[in-house]
């Protein structure tokens, strides 16, 4: 007997339920008022500098929570508790970023009632983050200096998705010959609205712009 | 590699559709895959067929249907789609270009026999 091939047409999204679990956890820290940011960036561009730039100049009154994203290890968690910031590791094994339903389980976790601002830093890769809605309020994209400036010609998607560009280690422009015109203007033809905060997490230049950005989104999530 | 988490997602979500719908035997799987999402199709359709090796989906072939980038001019109607989003007009030079998709992950057909 001949069979005959039928095709079924359909509209399913592939990651079904992985937006459920991410809207989940949206309403959860909208019911808590946290904002709650998604920060991606390669290895080593600084994501963990840049969070313990923050810690002290990020106000009184404002609550700090950190969810750490590592295939393994647990040293992130150590830096920023030897700061005194509350925080809570994640280890994917052999997950390239993390996980609606991983930020899910940490939440469960994390004393939502003592923090204002909780900030995710994903696994470090610029590629796969990108594609996976935590349920945060934003994304915020983190580049370094040594990287080089075609960053967001390379990687279009995470800087379509963000809604901040961090351009970190700015001391070593010169150094790296960095093209501060070029990293510009591959940015502007991929998101021209993309706002950019410069700092040197070594010598603390632009931390206090990158402490407000983020105040503002607390203030933001209050109202 | 995020297409492991994909490859296993789509899996589930074509085990879970051929069981809703009744479908014994899936022979073909369209997944519109948007071209913002830099996955790479040989790596999805290796590590789906993967997956699915030994499963009720076994003779399921993955085809996957490029999600182009559209870049269209309100100003003066121009539209291109492309791998990434196309910012000024090629017609009228404005820069006020409106972008969507590329960012798909849809599954648009099975395919079955009967």
């Amino acid at each position: 007997m001949i069979k005959n091939a039928v095709r079924i047409k359909m509209k399913e999204e592939v990651l079904r339920s992985e937006k459920k679990i991410a809207a989940a956890n949206r309403r959860r820290l909208r019911r808590a008022a946290v904002a709650g940011l998604n920060i991606i960036g390669s290895p080593g561009a600084g994501k963990t500098s840049l969070i313990e730039a923050v810690a002290g100049r990020i106000g009184k009154g404002v609550g700090l929570g950190v969810i750490e994203g590592d295939l393994a290890s647990d040293l992130d968690l150590r830096r920023l508790n030897a700061i005194g910031v509350r925080a809570l590791q994640i280890n994917t094994g052999r997950g390239c970023h993390l996980s609606p339903a991983m930020v899910a389980s940490a939440l469960e976790e994390m004393p939502l009632e003592e923090i204002d601002l909780l900030l995710i830093e994903n696994v470090g890769n610029l590629v796969c983050p990108a594609n996976f809605d935590l349920g945060e309020d934003a994304k915020v994209a983190v580049c370094s200096v040594p990287e080089g400036d075609d960053k967001p010609a390379k990687y279009p998607l995470l800087f379509l998705e963000a809604a901040v560009a961090v351009l970190n280690k700015t001391d070593l422009i010169a150094a790296c010959g960095f093209s501060r015109r070029r990293f510009y203007r591959e940015l502007k033809s991929v998101n021209p609205e993309l706002p950019v905060i410069e700092v040197s997490c070594r010598s603390g230049k632009g931390a206090v712009s990158w402490a407000r950005w983020l105040r503002n989104r607390v203030k933001e999530k209050r109202i | 590699m995020h297409e492991t988490a994909i490859a296993e997602s789509l899996a589930g979500r074509v085990e879970a559709i051929a069981r809703e719908r009744g479908l014994k035997r899936v022979t073909a799987v369209g997944v519109r895959v948007g071209m913002l999402r830099a996955v790479v199709d040989s790596t999805l359709t290796a590590i789906y067929a993967e997956l699915v090796r030994g499963t009720d989906l076994e003779d399921s072939r993955l085809e996957i249907l490029p999600g182009r980038v559209r870049s269209r001019c309100p100003e003066c109607g121009w539209e291109t789609r492309s791998s990434r989003p196309v910012l000024s007009c090629a017609r009228c030079g404005s820069g006020k270009m409106v972008v969507s998709g590329g960012r798909e992950l849809l599954i648009e057909f099975l395919e079955t026999e009967e």
